[in-house]
Order: structure tokens, then C-alpha cells, then sequence
């Protein structure tokens, strides 16, 4: 068995994730401890273990506290490119139950202990993740930031997560191309300093953003943003030339402007739109749609042509009123040159119900046609077989039908579908699995 | 289907056995591609450092890599099944990996090596990857004092 070269060596310690296993490493042999001086992280977690034993009477004193730990990493390596710190879980969240603590030993965006390290590594600095311990530092509000962007010119990636963050003294950072902010209380709530500090930022992700009331994102180098806001915000509205990914999630804005015209992959989720408005999604190739309101929504999106990839999930079932289409109607109405579509449970129930495919102009829609993705939850067999079997004849370039099955579904029910449908059409490519509610969803690959 | 022009290459391992690769596929290995563009003309291609055991993984793995239509959460899954090895075994994929200098290959192996090793002690690191203790017993002394956090 051939012993690993140093190079090879060194590319798996830089992956461990964890400073503590590194140091272990350095430990085992005084190759591995020369060769560790090359690597230019620092990843340190402070474990559940670790925690509680800092708090137990027993252990505590001889427990080196978390802070120190880290500022003695610090010191050790010359050059330090990358710095991540955080709590594991189940510290992350506030479903920790030790809600009393007034200690600050993990109050990690504490910026007064930034300034004991930041200043030592900044020159090289492109990368920092820090994941607060939210119990401690949710009622703290911190000017980290301000720290951060007077120091590290040369950071590219910054990622806080469950911090209450300051834009006061906030200088502008022309070179950070990523920001993440993750259960985040931001003074910032019009997001204008964000825009002003950040120009160049390419991917941003907002998620869980509290703070915000009129949010505005408008960069110009944008290409992906990912805005995962509660029912706060009264508006939001994006402003991105360059913008090609949008994932976004709220509840009822009164206003939602989007301006993207380079965008082709969206994720839209939103309970009701108040006011929509949606500016030239001339390249729309892939949507996933999601509402509450959807066939609202759906009388509001003009731009369905580009669109080739569809994924529609409902989350309240709506009954069409007297002659009104139906929602697979207005969906193909909306989007006739989709290809590949995927009918997520209460979408599938819907079309189930309200099938509308009887007329000519539906049958035309549906001429493009090719992947058919749903979850069916199989209440009445019947109906579900006469809908799957009304979709086979309706579209003719249907090469491939991936169907799931709940999991709660009897299996002797599952079976009879599974055959009725695979003997009905055989120039189909079947694929077939289970799906359930928070689990994850498992293909069945050579049918049963 | 392959089309007509739609070459094949024949891979030889060190002990000697043959396996049939599109070159497509192959080329995924920046040696054989090098190897290829450079007009190699052998009727098979020798690869010294790498024996059967190893080259049947890699071209399975070359061959997941190489299909279009598998998307990228296939392409995930696979990857966790495939890495479920024996960690010499993981090892011997990192070495032919490099050898073969196939970035996708290695990335993945690497990755898989170092989530292996979350939490190992200080003698499973050397066991597993055949290290000595080359410490005096001092200098080991002094390098466990500098980095006691981790033994708390």
C-alpha cells in the first residue's frame, strides 16, 4: 500500500472541517504538522460537548474557552485565507432552552472580539463564516461589519448567521462578491446601505432577514440571489440587470417589483400578491411557482413563453368558478412551450378534479409536452387512472411520466395503479416513487 | 448509441487486463487526454499505476460523470454510494485519481477521505494512514501541550 505524497496529504487535511481533527493530525506525526502549517483555514465549531462541559461546575475549569482557542489559531499560522467559527447543533437555533444566559464566552460577532484577530489576518482575508450562538448575541447589537469592512479589502465571501448586525461606520467593499446574512436582525431596513457597501456583489442570499420594511435589492453585477423574508416587509423589490437565479420567499407584500430582464431560473413562493409587477423575463426558462393564489398569480405573469421547465406547487385548492378554466388550462395558457412539468400534490388533486381537457385549443397546448413529474396522493383510483390516461392521449410528445406515490397509500392499490398504467402505455418511459410529507422522496427503479 | 465516428479506447491496467472506454469518457482523465492529443498510437493504453481493481471503479465512475442526462442529484447520490469503501480502498482511489489526474474523481474521494476522519484520535489517524509516531517522545510532549484544546 502506497503511503500518500505530502501533496496529496495536504488536499485532504485542507478539507477537514474542523480545526480540532486538524490538530489531532499535527499531533499523529511530525509530517502531517509540517505539512499543516501550509493550510491557510481556520474552522472551528464549538461542539454541544463542549458547551455543556464550560457550563458544568464539575468540568469548567478545565475547559479552554472557545475564544481562546480560536486567537491561538490565529497565531500559529502565517497566512490565513479562510476563517469560519460557529456553534454546532444543537446550539444554532433558539430552540435551545437556556434562554438565561448573560455570558458572552460565545458571542462570536462580538466586534470587540473581532478586533483581537481580524487586524492580524486581514491582508490575505477572502473568506469569513461566523455562526453566532443566537442566545447570546440576539440582544446584543453588533458593529462587526463596520470592523470588517475597515479591514479586510481584500475579502471576497461573507457569511453571518444569527447575529443582530449594525450598519453604522459601514465602509464600502468593493471586492466582496458574496454575502450571506442568515437569521439576521439587519438595521438596515430599505437595504440601502447593503446596496451602497456591496456594488459588486454577485450571489446574495437573505434569508430570514428580520428588520426589513420597504427592501430594495439593486446591483448591478448581481447574477444569484436567493430573499427568504417573513410577512414584515410592506414592499420588496428587486433591481438586477445582470440577474440569471432568483429564488424568492415571502408572504403578502403590498408591492413586489421585480426587474430582472437577464433572469431564467426563478422560485417563486408568495401567499398573495398585492401588487405584482414583473418587468421583461424575456430568457424564463425554469419556474418553480408557489402560492396560495395561484391562479391570480397566474393571471398576472405575461411572460410564460420562454418558460420550458414548470414546477407548480398550491397551497390552498381553489374551486374554478362556473365556466372558468381550469388551472391546468390557465397553466398551459400561460406557459405553452413547456416541456417538462411537475405537478406537486395539491396541484395534481386540482387537475385531477377539474381536468378541462376537453376542448381543442387544450389538446393544441399540450403539444410540447414531454416530462410529466407529480405526486398523487391516490384518493379515488379511478379518477387518478383516468386522469393519468387522459394526458397520455392528449400529449403526443410525452416520452417520459415520472409519477410518486404517497407512502401512505395501500400497497396493493400502488401495485394495481402502477400495472394498470404501465400496461395501458409502453411507448411511455415510467419511472415511479414514494413521496411523504418531510421526507425525502425515493425512486423506485425497476417498478415493482 | 454511439455514432460511427465515435472512438474507443482500450485501457490497460498494471496487471495487465483490458477495459473498453469511449474516448469521450476517458478524457475526463487530463493524462489520457494529454496522451490523445499528443497522437498516441498504442492499440491500448498502459496505465502502470493503476491495477483492475482500481480501473473498474474509475471507469464506472468516469462513465456516471460522462452521461448528460443524469442530473446533478443522481450525480449525488451515486457519489455517496460509490464512496462507501474501505478506507484503504479510498485511499488507493485518491492515489490512481491523481495519477490519472481526474479532478471530478478526486474531489470527490478527497472530500469522502476527510469526512472519514471527523473525530478520529490521534492513533487512528496513524493507523489508518500507516504513519509512524516519528516524535521523540518530548518533541510529542510539546506538540500535544501546543494543541491540548483538541484532546479536552
Amino acid at each position: 500500500m502506497e503511503d500518500l505524497p505530502p501533496p496529496l496529504l495536504l488536499e485532504i487535511l485542507s478539507r477537514l472541517g474542523d480545526s480540532e481533527d486538524l490538530a489531532r493530525c499535527r499531533v499523529a506525526s511530525k509530517t502531517l504538522n509540517s505539512i499543516a502549517r501550509d493550510i491557510r483555514s481556520i474552522n472551528l465549531q464549538c461542539s454541544y460537548d463542549r458547551y455543556t462541559k464550560s457550563r458544568s461546575p464539575h468540568t469548567r475549569s478545565s475547559i479552554t474557552p472557545f475564544k481562546e482557542i480560536f486567537i491561538k489559531l490565529i497565531s500559529n499560522l502565517e497566512i490565513v485565507e479562510s476563517v469560519s467559527m460557529g456553534v454546532e447543533k444543537p446550539l444554532r437555533y433558539g430552540a435551545y432552552d437556556d434562554t438565561e444566559d448573560e455570558e458572552s464566552d460565545l458571542y462570536l460577532s462580538d466586534e470587540t472580539f473581532s478586533m483581537e484577530w481580524l487586524p492580524k489576518v486581514c491582508r490575505e482575508l477572502k473568506s469569513i463564516s461566523i455562526s453566532d450562538f443566537w442566545v447570546q448575541s440576539c440582544w446584543r447589537r453588533s458593529d462587526v461589519l463596520s470592523v470588517i469592512s475597515s479591514h479586510c479589502l481584500n475579502l471576497s465571501d461573507l457569511d453571518v448567521k444569527n447575529a443582530w448586525l449594525s450598519v453604522d461606520g459601514l465602509n464600502p467593499m468593493p471586492n466582496l462578491t458574496s454575502l450571506t446574512l442568515e437569521f439576521i436582525r439587519l438595521d438596515d431596513e430599505d437595504l440601502n446601505k447593503i446596496n451602497e457597501s456591496f456594488p459588486s456583489l454577485q450571489d446574495l442570499n437573505l434569508i430570514g432577514v428580520g428588520g426589513l420594511r420597504e427592501p430594495r435589492i439593486h446591483l448591478m453585477h448581481l447574477k444569484t440571489c436567493q430573499c427568504i423574508v417573513s410577512n414584515a416587509p410592506n414592499s420588496l423589490a428587486i433591481i438586477a440587470p445582470n440577474l440569471v437565479k432568483l429564488k424568492l420567499v415571502c408572504v403578502k407584500p403590498k408591492l413586489l417589483l421585480i426587474e430582472t430582464p437577464l433572469l431564467s431560473d426563478l422560485h417563486l413562493s408568495i401567499e398573495t400578491a398585492g401588487n405584482f409587477k414583473v418587468k421583461n423575463l424575456h430568457d424564463l426558462r425554469k419556474l418553480h411557482l408557489e402560492s396560495a393564489g395561484l391562479r391570480n398569480l397566474l393571471g398576472t405573469f405575461p411572460f410564460g413563453k420562454t418558460v420550458r421547465n414548470l414546477t407548480v406547487v398550491s397551497t390552498r385548492w381553489e374551486v374554478p368558478v362556473g365556466i372558468s378554466k381550469s388551472t391546468f388550462e390557465l397553466l398551459l395558457n400561460v406557459f405553452p412551450n413547456v416541456s417538462s412539468l411537475t405537478l406537486t400534490p395539491g396541484a395534481w388533486s386540482e387537475f385531477e378534479t377539474y381536468p378541462g381537457l376537453g376542448g381543442l385549443e387544450s389538446r393544441h397546448q399540450m403539444k410540447e409536452l414531454k416530462i410529466i413529474t407529480a405526486y398523487l396522493t391516490v384518493n379515488d383510483i379511478e379518477m387518478t387512472i383516468s386522469t393519468v390516461f387522459s394526458i397520455l392521449e392528449n400529449c403526443p410528445k410525452l416520452s417520459d411520466m415520472a409519477l410518486l406515490i404517497h407512502r401512505d397509500v395501500v400497497s396493493n392499490v400502488t401495485n394495481n395503479l402502477i400495472s394498470r398504467c404501465m400496461a395501458h402505455c409502453s411507448r411511455i418511459r415510467w419511472k415511479w416513487g414514494l413521496w411523504k410529507e418531510e421526507t425525502k422522496d425515493a425512486w423506485i427503479t425497476d417498478g415493482i | 448509441m454511439s455514432s460511427p465516428e465515435e472512438k474507443t479506447l482500450i485501457l490497460k491496467s498494471s496487471d495487465n487486463e483490458e477495459f473498453l472506454v469511449k474516448e469521450s469518457v476517458a478524457v475526463q482523465c487530463i493524462t489520457i487526454k494529454n496522451l490523445v492529443e499528443d497522437g498516441c498510437d498504442l492499440d491500448a493504453i498502459p496505465l502502470l499505476n493503476v491495477d483492475s481493481k482500481n480501473l473498474a471503479w474509475i471507469i464506472e465512475f468516469m462513465e456516471k460523470y460522462a452521461d448528460s442526462t443524469s442530473t446533478d442529484a443522481e450525480k449525488k447520490d451515486f457519489d455517496t454510494e460509490f464512496v462507501k469503501k474501505p478506507f484503504n480502498d479510498v485511499l488507493g482511489l485518491i492515489l490512481a485519481a491523481n495519477y490519472l489526474n481526474f479532478p471530478a474523481l478526486m474531489d470527490v474521494m478527497c472530500d469522502a477521505c476527510a469526512n472519514e476522519m471527523k473525530l478520529w484520535s490521534v492513533e487512528q489517524v496513524r493507523e489508518k494512514f500507516h504513519i509512524q509516531n516519528d516524535y521523540t517522545e518530548e518533541e510529542e510532549k510539546a506538540v500535544r501541550a501546543e494543541n491540548f484544546w483538541a484532546f479536552e
